[in-house]
């Protein structure tokens, strides 16, 4: 399976695409296949190690991170796996950069055909937590444009993650939205939203779904980096998708209060921070009509030390540093400090579909206003 | 006739590198930078594979072999002894590292130490 072909996907040599398809095998053999040994290595040997050492088992993440990092199987499975996400961003650079002017005045032209709309803000600042490193490793992160008008932080970050999930997000990448929209149907059958927020939206690859699920709806998409907002209303414009996209911080946003009835986010609290996250939550609320909702869907954690460990890999490898911070935090509990009536919000789930044991559903933070 | 100068800026190079603190794997970091360069390598092959691929089906369907030709290709005794050569040039590449260890023991002139090297420039 391939990308849905929209028009600011690079187009790809034999070469470049094959690299690009080493990648992702490599990658679904390390997820599915290598990955999938950590658990036989932990109980084989790093368990037993440590029950003979302490005369009890690991109890706590740490212990065990502290352990499996000096086994030479995580080591080596954890070396593949970093590089293998080098030479993801690696191998779309290599047909990005030759087109990147071209691709740049393909955003313009398709911008010029749609009803969708972007604004940009170049006084915007952009948070510490976006550039104290770039999060997954991805070079420049979702804000840094290489160019004037660069596209390429949308190029990296849509293509890559067709190969970073090996195809497993689907041809619109849009799986979160569909498993986001899936537990919404079926947990509010007679909600039909008609102005809805996207928060953290990049390249808009939920944002276009929900529209594409309510056509009816206007559907607005902000984030702070302008590469992929550009890229994002290139993209909407090549799919036909007309939504707003607009350059903001989700913390403080320019809209008037109670803009909308559904306020959403997918992934994206764990790429924030501690002051940060509340704010969103309270920037949700504020955003929110009387009878409207937020549902912000993010990432899991695990049950236990082991899968809490093999869960945490991104935070510790791939600059998703805020990660644990994230899953340590009652997200409805600080909702409701942030002004959700207290009742009206909810730390929910939504049925993962997943290659991984320790993965079973999307932590969702519901809340009502 | 007047000549107008131009100076040819290139294009910003994309970014390759990810700011952040990359980890260190094993004990020893060359260890990370091999596995590094094998993958790499393993992923040249995987896309000169796939070259050679397309070169054969477009061979095919242009109707100018086949496929089961190639597989069936008997090498006379001229290519084979080419082929021999190529093989092992190309393990002797290959090699060079240990090779050159073994140089290191048996040659007699070697120096012994990086010590020796610098008192004979005294």
């Amino acid at each position: 399976m391939s990308l849905y072909p929209h028009e600011m996907l690079p187009e790809r040599t034999q070469d470049q695409r094959a690299r690009q398809d080493f990648v992702k095998s490599f990658r679904a053999h390390l997820a599915m296949k290598i990955r999938s040994g950590l658990g036989a290595v932990y109980k084989a040997r790093v368990k037993p190690g440590f029950e003979k050492e302490h005369g009890r088992e690991p109890q706590e993440l740490q212990e065990v991170r502290r352990e499996m990092t000096r086994d030479p199987y995580y080591q080596l499975w954890s070396a593949m796996q970093r590089k293998s996400q080098e030479m993801m961003y690696d191998s779309v650079t290599d047909s990005l950069e030759p087109q990147r002017e071209h691709l740049i005045e393909r955003y313009k032209d398709l911008g010029e055909k749609t009803e969708g709309t972007l604004e940009l803000d170049p006084d915007l600042e952009i948070p510490k937590y976006h550039t104290a490193a770039d999060i997954h490793i991805m070079p420049g992160g979702y804000h840094t444009d290489v160019v004037d008008d660069d596209v390429s932080a949308g190029v990296l970050y849509d293509a890559a993650m067709d190969i970073y999930a090996f195809g497993f997000m689907g041809p619109k990448n849009d799986l979160l939205a569909r498993t986001l929209i899936n537990y919404y149907q079926k947990e509010y059958p007679d909600h039909t939203p008609t102005r809805i927020l996207d928060m953290g939206c990049a390249v808009g690859n939920s944002t276009t779904a929900w529209k594409e699920e309510y056509p009816e709806a206007e559907v607005h998409g902000i984030d702070v980096g302008a590469p992929v907002l550009r890229y994002a209303h290139g993209r909407a414009g090549s799919m036909g998708i007309p939504i707003h996209y607009k350059q903001q911080n989700a913390e403080e946003t320019d809209y008037p209060d109670e803009s909308f009835d559904l306020v959403l986010s997918h992934i994206m609290f764990h790429e924030t921070s501690q002051s940060a996250l509340p704010r969103i939550l309270g920037e949700s609320y504020r955003l929110l009509r009387p009878g409207g909702m937020m549902m912000h869907l993010d990432v899991p954690g695990g049950s236990d030390p082991f899968s809490s460990f093999v869960m945490e890999w991104e935070c510790q490898n791939t600059n998703e540093n805020f990660a644990n911070m994230y899953r340590a935090t009652d997200m409805a509990a600080t909702a409701v400090k942030m002004g959700f009536e207290e009742g009206k919000a909810r730390n929910e789930g939504a049925p993962a579909k997943s290659f991984s044991p320790h993965f079973k559903s999307w932590p969702v933070v519901v809340g009502e206003k | 006739m007047a000549t107008t100068q131009t100076t040819q800026t290139n294009p910003p190079k994309a970014l390759r590198t990810a700011k952040g603190k990359k980890p260190q794997y094993f004990s020893d970091p060359a260890i990370d930078k091999l596995l590094s360069i094998v993958i790499s390598m393993a992923g040249e092959l995987s896309v000169a594979r796939e070259r050679l691929d397309t070169v054969e089906r477009l061979l095919e369907e242009k109707n100018i072999l086949t496929v089961s030709e190639i597989d069936h290709y008997q090498p006379s005794e001229e290519v084979d002894a080419a082929r021999a050569q190529q093989r092992a040039q190309f393990i002797e590449t290959l090699l060079r590292v240990i090779e050159a260890e073994f140089e290191e023991i048996t040659r007699p002139d070697m120096p012994g130490s990086r010590e020796e090297i610098l008192k004979s420039l005294t």
